[in-house]
Formats: structure tokens, C-alpha cells, sequence
């Protein structure tokens, strides 16, 4: 049975190669473009796997996954991020301390996103 | 040489003075010598005078009486009688009574005595004597020559007178011998002693002297009588007398009763010896007067010593001191009355009242000097002519030598350009020669370099006029403002890296995105396609978009916004395991020399990048040296304490590991050397680099809490040291501040038992958002205190009362926000616990990391049960 991975992310070049790369890869990919649309989708449905953006609008991904470390404690976080705007703060290793189980830069390639999903779904 | 009064001591004008007083009495000396001798001569003349008269009234007397008393003898009858006896009684009765008389006699005719006034020693005739003769002759009184009298056989001058009968004929002579003992004691009587007369007959022969010897002299030969005949009477002469001595003569002649010049009379005055006499009494006088000039001139020379020439001297060495700055000494005359006392008195004032001045002056001059000393800015003050009159300490370190008393020609030689730095001043361009010239300088910046080092400094002057305008001088300070132009270059330099680093960071996120998608969907493209030649182009557009990621990886690098994973690492083992790779890079006109000592400790870096940046560095070392040479790579254990922190940016003091990579290459020239970390900023040829090398380095340096450094030499070589913190222990299991105790299923929110007994303090400068706070809060049952921003909430806080949770807006006006409140909370008051609310996602995530579990930070808007749920979730933690 095919895994759900649902991917947050505000850039939609990003989310929808995302979409492309893993539906490639066989997966079965929700995407929405906010944090907020993403725990709504939680909600509705039961999904493997969550890769968020860091840096969003409204409700940035750190935000995000502190709430679904506590809301949804065994759900695999996995970040994805091309750094700050304006800090020099390591948002990743950020992301990381807070519970995300894989972190991966963009840009990335299709073989490096696959190979951290598959990490992230293992185990 | 001429004589100069000026000239003369004090005690030599004392005694010409004293000498100058005893002049008139010299002089009345010699007044009253003249005088004596004017007054003896008047004397003289007087008392020769008198003489005269004297002789003239005796002479006449004589006579006459001598007539008379022949006419008396003539009638007596007994002078007549026969009687020789009674005759002889009563002529010697005649002349016991008339001492002018020697002898009295009465003669016959024929010159036989008939009686006489005393017996006659034998016969008696005077029948041959001229006064019997002329008697006869004349028949009248006949007066004779001076010869030894016929009666009394001593001289004598004889007078006779005939005594007619009465038929005319010559009855008989009365004679009458004249005392010549008596006339002259009658005349000496009246003269001076030791004046000197004689009476001299018509003959020459003296009858009468006052020297007896000279009774009888027949003088007819001598001068004085050759001036008795032929000199007028009155007449006088000095002129040498009979004994030879000198005496001044008055000459007087006598006539008888009968008119013949008979007797002629010579007074004579010793004048030689009364001037004699007068010149001794005058040097007597003299000497009197001499020992008195001498007493008193000695005298005067040991009182005007006493009493003059000492006070003088100690003036005048009182004086000398004063004038030689010697001041507060004192005359130790001031106790004298007299005049030189009250001067002595208001010198020793005066010494006094300068000595105040002085020291006055001097304290005025120390707190003068303390404050220019105290003035950091460099000042100094010249005279018109340009010598250095004043010049404080400040102005000395600047120009790292002594400059008071310094004239114009011997200013110290300074390098002077404007503030470029660049643009030489020459040396009449200078402040100092300009304000001299009457031109005000205002804060000029001008680089003043000396012995090869610059200083930036800021240049005030202008002259410095009296009262009357006459320039005196200029001033000119002088502040250093080197510090504050190197940290301005600095922090522009720091600036300029911020600015580079943000904006490359801003481009890094939106990049990476487009790269994201460009490369992703290259690669799921390339999934899909089969043709080779498509693949290719795929392939090199993919190439492009990962050459496009690399540049943004390394920009972020520099923008320290690359995601490290920093550990433990042991540096030595690091560079060991890439040096064989590094070694083939490099070839063989390069060696490689690594020296890493024992106990090296382990730095906390990201291995990979560590690597990485090692690489860019023996890369830029083996391009500086294009003829080959040695790199040598070392480390070792350092310290950077506080003082060094304070003045490089971003250290924090500590223990780090020091790295150091050098190369014998070309190095770089030192005005290049800060701009080496700028991003794109290259000496490489164009390809060769892309100018990101060293900014990576740097950038990672920094994001690791390191420190880097370079140094350079031109035609020597570079040596780039990395300063990384030193790991403390085995690296930490670090702590997950959003730690949840479960997994899997949402964890329902407990609420608080009993919300009454927590007090929560809502912090926000918006009073209309603090109260949907404080309302909703409220409603939930807690206990609510307020406060408009971090101040209020600190001093609510530090009241004592217990609060459990702080509730603050992140943005707030004042000194403090959000996250710096929750700092101080989280230092001072560890029991509260801290939420925030922000809407800016991007500081709250990096906050989030700054403050770690201690906060929670919420973004706006929030949904009100939201707050209530948060507030309860924290506090039952």
C-alpha cells in the first residue's frame, strides 16, 4: 500500500515538483501551501509521513512542527529548508532539536529527496 | 682716567663728605692766620705809633722841662749864692724830686762849677762840651750831643742854658744832664714786648734803646740811620736791625723846640718771629685739626661701616637673592628705627608679598598644568615667533617627544597629509604656520604620520592677541581621533559584510526555492526521457542549476546560514586523513608541513565544512605561490581573554584551538588585506576564482563562534589563522525544547485544578490587545496583574509577589522587548515561566533557540481558547 506524505510548503514551484518527484517515486502526496491548511488536512485524514518548508507566512514550519510533535507525537517530520531570509540561525538543525527526523537543504536532488523520505519512513 | 663720583664706595663718599666739612674749618685756619697777621702788623703799627708819640711827647717834654728847670735853678737865689753848699742842697732837693734828671749843675762862664746836685769825683770843667759852647754861643738853651756826662760820668745828653746879668753879660751856665735811663723805661713802658726801639742824635750815635748793648752805637754807616735821615717820618721798611734780626722799622724824626731835626726815632717789630710764632700757633692749629680729621675720618670709616656700608651690603645680597628668584629671605635690618630699617622693613615685605605670588603663580601654574595634562585632546601654544611656550602631555604623546621651548626653526619634522591620507601638506600649509599668519583653523581632519605610523586627528587653531590686538601667539589642539576612524572603518567594513551577508542570505532562500524546482524538475524530467541527445541537455541544464546551488551554498556559508553539524573534532586527525588528497592537488613544487602538538584539545566544528574550509585555504595558498614553495599547517591550544575580545568584534573570550595555515607565496598587500573576506572579491585571474573562497571561511568561522585572522606580507607570504572554541567535554545529548513525553495521538490539554491560585502578568504596550488577554485569562479563572512593557513587568516582578507565568508581546516600545524581558525573567527569576506572542514567524523560531524551553513563544493571531489552553498546558508543567 502506497505511503501518504503530505508536504507543506508556500512556494508552489516547490510543492508541486515535490508532488512530481515523489508521485515518481510511488508515493501517495497531499500538498498545501500553509501550516495551517496542513493540520486541517491531518485532521481529515491519516497521513505516513509530513515534509514542512521552515519559512512560511502565517504559521512557519517551526510552529508547525512543535504542534505536531505534540499533537501527532509519532508522526515522521521531516524539514526542508534553503535557510532564513534576514537571520543566520541553522533553521534545519533547529528543526531537528525539535523533533523533525530527517532534515534536508534545498535545493535537492530527486535521489536525495527519495532517500530521506524512505529514511524518515523507516523505523 | 676720569674721576667718577659714581664710581666711589659708600664709605669713600662718607669720608670725602666728612673731609668736605672739615674744608672751612681749614680754612678758617688760614683766615685767622692772615688775620693775626694783619691785626699784629696793625698792632705793630699802632704800638710804633705810639711810640713815636710817645718819644716825640718825652723828647719835648724833656726839653721844655728841661728849660724850665734851668730857668727855675737860674732863679733860685740860693743856686746864685755863693754858698755852694745850700746850691748843692737845693739841686739835689730838684732832682730826688725829678727823676728826668741825672745831674743838675751851675758853671761859671768859664766853665768852673760853682755847685752841683751831687760832689763831683775831681775837677769839673765842661768848658770843651758843644752844649757849654753853644750855650755861650747862642746865649740861649743849647742841647748836646750824647756823651758820658761831665757829673755823672754815665752817658747822658747835657742842656744848658746861660744866665744873663744885667748888663747882658754871662753870669753863669745851668746845666741839667737828661736821665737817659728814665726816657727809656718812660718809652718802653708804652711799647709792645719784644718791640724793639732806639733813639738816634742827628750824629748817628744812639742815646736811648731798648736793648741796652745798642746804648752809645754810632749807626751814622748803617742803613737804618741812612733811612732815619732820608725817609719821610711814618715811614716804614722791614729790613734787618742792628743785631742782624729781621724786623719791620717805622721811622720818625724830632725836631727841638728850636725847629732843627735833632733826634730821630726807629721803631722796630720782630714780625718774622711773630709770624714765626703766628705759623706755629697755625700748625698747631693745623694739628689740633689734622688729629681731629683723622679721629673723625676713622671714625666715620668704622661707624659708616657699622652704620652704613654692612646694612648696604646686606641689602644689596638681599637684593642680589631677590633678584636670582631666591624670594622669602628677609633683610634683618627691619628692627632699626631709622630710615634704612623702615626700607629694610618694606623690603622684606615686599619679599614677602612676591614670595605669595610666586607661590600663587606656582599653584596657578599646577592646576594650569594638571588640567592641560588631564586634556585628552593635544594642545599647544607658541609665541609670535613661533617657539613652543606651552605644550601639555597630550600633545607630547602624539608627537612621542619634548616640545616646550622648542623654536620655530627646530619643529619636529611631521608628515602631514590631508584626511585622505594620501595628499601631502606642505610644511607652510601647516595649522601652526597658518594660524601664526593669522588664519583660524576649525576642525580640520588631517593624517599626521610618524615613524610610519598614521594618526588621524581633528585641528582647531587660531592667534592669540592682547589687549591692544598686538598678536602674542596661537594655539592649536589637536584630537586624536585614529580609534574612532578605525572602529568607523570597521564597522563600515563590518556593515558592509552585514549588508553583504543579508542580502546574500535573502537571495540564498528565494534561490534555493527556484533552484529546488528548476533542479527537481531536471531530474524528474530526466526520468522520463530516453533520447541521449535530450538526456545531455538536461544534463547540462541540471549542471548549471547545481553550479547556481553551489554558489548559493557558498554564499550562505558566508552569510553564516549554512546548516552545520558541529562536533568534537580532533583537528590533527582531520587534516591527516585529507592530506594525501590535499597532496596530489598540490604536486610536487608544493610541500606540505603539519605540525600539531601533544594534548591538542578538540574544537566543536562541523567536520565536513572544517575540511572544506582548510581546502580553500591550501588552495589560495598554493595559488600565491605559482613557482611552488612550502604550506605548513598548525595548530595549537589558545586563550583569547577579555582584552582582546573588547577589541575584535564577535569574540567571546575563552579557551579555542588555534589553526594556522601559511604559505611562502606572493602574500597581499595590506591595503587589500581587509577587503580578502569580502564575498566576489578576488586577486585572481578572472576564471580562476570566484572570490568566495576566504568569505565561506570566514562565514563559517564565525557561525561556528570562531575567530579568523590573517596575515600577510608582501613577497613573503600569508598566514590565516581560524580560531574555533575548544570542546568542553564528550559532545552533550542536547536537550529538545519542545521535548513531548509521547508519540502518535494529539495529548489533550489537562487543565489547572484550581486557576485562582496563579497569577499571571499579561505584559503589552497595546492596551486594547492586553485586555482580550487579561479578559480571557480572567474568565479562565486566573489572577491577573498588568503592566504596559518590560520596565513595569520588571518592577512588578521584583515587588516581591509571586508571579507564575509572564504573558508579553514581543514588540514593544522602550529599552526592552519581549524576548529581552524574557531573558531577565529567565535570569532572575527562574520559578516564572515565560509565553510570548509574536507575529513575526522568522525571530520567533530564532528565538525560540535563544531561549530555550524556559518560553514558549505563540504567533499572532491567536484564537483566544488557544491562549487560555497555552497558559494552562505551561503552568500544569
Amino acid at each position: 500500500m502506497k505511503k501518504t506524505i503530505l508536504v507543506v510548503d508556500d512556494d508552489g514551484g516547490v510543492l508541486k515538483m515535490t508532488e512530481l518527484m515523489l508521485s515518481d517515486g510511488g508515493f501517495n502526496v497531499l500538498v498545501t501551501s500553509s501550516a495551517r491548511d496542513g493540520l486541517a488536512v491531518l485532521k481529515a485524514q491519516k497521513v505516513d509521513l509530513i515534509i514542512t518548508d521552515i519559512i512560511m507566512p502565517e504559521m512557519e514550519g517551526i510552529e508547525l512542527i512543535t504542534q505536531l510533535k505534540r499533537d501527532y507525537p509519532v508522526l515522521p517530520i521531516m524539514a526542508i529548508s534553503g535557510g532564513g531570509r534576514s537571520h543566520n540561525t541553522d533553521f534545519l538543525k533547529f528543526a531537528k532539536k525539535l523533533g523533525a527526523k530527517v532534515v534536508l537543504e534545498k535545493p535537492f536532488r530527486r535521489e536525495a529527496l527519495l532517500d530521506a523520505v524512505n529514511r524518515a519512513l523507516v523505523g | 682716567m676720569a674721576f667718577k663720583l659714581d664710581a666711589l664706595s659708600i664709605r669713600s663718599r662718607v669720608l670725602l663728605l666728612i673731609s668736605a666739612m672739615l674744608l672751612p674749618t681749614g680754612g678758617l685756619l688760614f683766615y685767622d692766620r692772615w688775620e693775626t697777621e694783619r691785626r699784629i702788623e696793625a698792632q705793630a703799627m699802632a704800638d710804633a705809633g705810639s711810640a713815636a708819640r710817645k718819644i716825640a711827647e718825652t723828647q719835648s717834654n724833656l726839653f721844655d722841662n728841661a728849660e724850665l728847670v734851668l730857668d727855675l735853678i737860674a732863679a733860685l737865689p740860693s743856686a746864685r749864692a755863693e754858698n755852694a753848699a745850700i746850691c748843692q742842697r737845693t739841686l739835689h732837693a730838684l732832682i730826688e724830686r725829678n727823676p728826668r734828671y741825672a745831674a743838675l749843675g751851675v758853671f761859671a762862664p768859664d766853665g768852673n762849677l760853682i755847685c752841683a746836685s751831687r760832689p763831683a769825683a775831681g775837677v769839673v770843667n765842661p768848658a770843651d762840651r758843644d752844649w757849654f759852647q753853644a750855650a755861650l754861643r747862642a746865649r740861649a738853651l743849647a742841647v748836646g750831643e750824647y756823651q758820658v756826662g761831665v757829673l755823672t760820668e754815665r752817658p747822658s745828653i747835657g742842656a744848658a742854658k746861660p744866665v744873663m746879668g744885667a748888663n747882658g753879660e754871662i753870669e753863669s751856665i745851668m746845666y741839667a744832664s737828661l736821665n737817659l735811663d728814665w726816657i727809656t723805661e718812660n718809652i718802653e713802658k708804652t711799647l709792645s714786648p719784644n718791640t724793639e726801639f732806639l733813639l738816634v742824635d742827628r750824629d748817628g750815635t744812639v742815646f736811648s734803646a731798648s736793648q741796652p748793648d745798642w746804648l752809645g752805637r754810632h749807626l751814622a754807616d748803617h742803613v737804618l740811620f741812612q733811612l732815619m735821615t732820608s725817609r719821610p717820618t711814618g715811614y716804614s721798611q722791614e729790613l734787618p736791625g742792628i743785631d742782624g734780626e729781621l724786623r719791620r722799622y717805622y721811622f720818625y724824626r724830632f725836631s727841638t723846640s728850636t725847629g732843627d731835626p735833632s733826634v730821630y726815632a726807629a721803631v722796630g717789630l720782630p714780625l718774622a718771629a711773630l709770624r714765626q710764632e703766628i705759623n706755629r700757633k697755625v700748625a698747631i692749629d693745623f694739628a689740633i685739626l689734622g688729629a681731629a680729621t683723622l679721629t673723625i675720618v676713622v671714625a666715620g670709616y668704622f661707624l659708616s661701616e657699622r652704620m652704613l656700608v654692612q646694612p648696604l651690603r646686606r641689602l644689596a645680597a638681599f637684593s642680589q637673592a631677590v633678584g636670582e628668584g631666591r624670594l622669602g629671605q628677609h633683610t634683618g635690618l627691619a628692627q632699626s628705627a631709622d630710615e634704612i630699617g623702615k626700607l629694610a622693613a618694606n623690603l622684606d615685605r615686599m619679599s614677602d608679598s612676591l614670595l605669595r605670588a610666586e607661590q600663587e603663580k606656582g599653584r596657578a601654574e599646577r592646576f594650569r598644568a594638571a588640567m592641560l595634562d588631564n586634556i585628552a585632546d593635544g594642545i599647544v601654544a607658541c609665541d609670535a615667533n613661533g617657539e613652543f611656550m606651552v605644550v601639555n602631555r597630550a600633545m607630547e604623546r602624539i608627537h612621542d617627544e619634548k616640545l616646550v621651548g622648542i623654536p620655530r626653526s627646530a619643529w619636529p619634522k611631521i608628515e602631514v597629509y590631508e584626511s585622505d591620507g594620501k595628499t601631502s601638506i606642505p610644511a607652510d600649509r601647516l595649522p601652526l604656520h597658518r594660524v601664526l599668519q593669522g588664519e583660524k583653523v576649525s576642525n580640520e581632519e588631517l593624517v599626521v604620520k610618524k615613524r610610519g605610523r598614521s594618526r588621524y586627528v581633528l585641528v582647531n587653531g587660531e592667534e592669540i592677541r592682547d589687549h591692544d590686538g598686538q598678536r602674542l601667539g596661537a594655539v592649536v589642539s589637536i584630537r586624536e581621533i585614529t580609534e574612532l576612524r578605525k572602529a568607523e572603518q570597521a564597522l563600515r567594513h563590518t556593515q558592509k559584510l552585514e549588508a553583504v551577508g543579508l542580502l546574500s542570505g535573502g537571495l540564498a532562500h528565494d534561490f534555493n526555492n527556484l533552484l529546488s524546482v528548476v533542479i527537481g524538475n531536471i531530474d524528474s524530467l530526466l526520468i522520463r526521457v530516453d533520447d541521449p541527445k535530450q538526456k545531455e541537455l538536461l544534463n547540462e541544464a541540471l549542471s548549471g542549476a547545481l553550479r547556481g546551488a553551489e554558489l548559493v551554498k557558498q554564499m550562505r556559508a558566508f552569510a553564516r546560514r549554512q546548516h552545520l553539524d558541529p562536533a568534537a573534532v580532533d583537528v590533527a586527525e582531520l587534516v591527516q586523513d585529507a592530506l594525501a588528497i590535499w597532496k596530489r592537488m598540490l604536486g610536487d613544487d608544493v610541500t606540505v608541513r603539519c605540525d600539531f602538538p601533544e594534548g591538542l584539545w578538540r574544537c566543536v566544528a562541523d567536520a565536513t565544512e572544517l575540511e572544506t574550509a582548510l581546502l580553500n585555504l591550501i588552495t589560495n595558498a598554493w595559488h600565491a605561490m605559482p613557482k611552488g614553495g612550502a604550506i605548513t599547517i598548525e595548530a595549537c591550544n589558545d586563550h583569547l581573554d577579555a582584552e582582546y575580545a573588547s577589541h575584535n568584534a564577535e569574540v567571546v573570550p575563552g579557551p579555542y584551538v588555534r589553526i594556522s595555515v601559511s604559505d611562502t607565496g606572493t602574500g597581499i598587500a595590506p591595503d587589500l588585506l581587509p577587503q580578502v573576506i569580502e564575498p566576489f572579491f578576488t586577486t585572481k585571474e578572472p576564471g580562476q576564482g570566484t572570490g568566495l573562497g576566504l568569505s565561506m571561511v570566514y562565514g563559517f568561522i564565525k557561525q561556528s563562534g570562531g575567530h579568523f585572522r590573517i596575515y600577510s606580507e608582501l613577497g613573503h607570504g600569508t598566514t590565516v589563522h581560524l580560531y574555533l572554541p575548544q570542546a568542553e567535554q564528550e559532545e552533550e545529548e542536547e536537550g529538545d525544547p519542545a521535548h513531548a513525553p509521547d508519540r502518535g495521538m494529539p495529548v489533550a490539554v489537562a487543565p489547572i485544578a484550581d486557576p485562582a491560585s496563579c497569577t499571571v502578568l499579561v505584559v503589552d504596550d497595546d492596551e486594547k490587545v492586553r485586555r482580550v488577554a487579561t479578559e480571557a485569562l480572567g474568565s479562565a479563572g486566573f489572577k491577573i496583574v498588568e503592566a504596559a512593557d518590560a520596565t513595569e513587568a520588571m518592577a512588578v516582578l521584583k515587588q516581591g509577589r509571586l508571579i507564575d507565568l509572564v504573558v508579553s508581546d514581543v514588540a514593544m516600545p522602550g529599552a526592552a522587548n519581549g524576548y529581552d524581558l524574557a531573558a531577565q525573567v529567565i535570569g532572575q527569576f527562574p520559578a516564572t515561566r515565560i509565553l510570548l506572542t509574536t507575529g513575526f514567524a522568522e525571530s520567533a523560531a530564532r528565538e525560540r533557540a535563544r531561549l530555550g524551553a524556559k518560553a514558549v513563544i505563540i504567533t499572532k493571531p491567536y484564537r483566544r481558547q488557544e491562549l487560555v489552553d497555552r497558559v494552562h498546558r505551561i503552568l500544569s508543567e
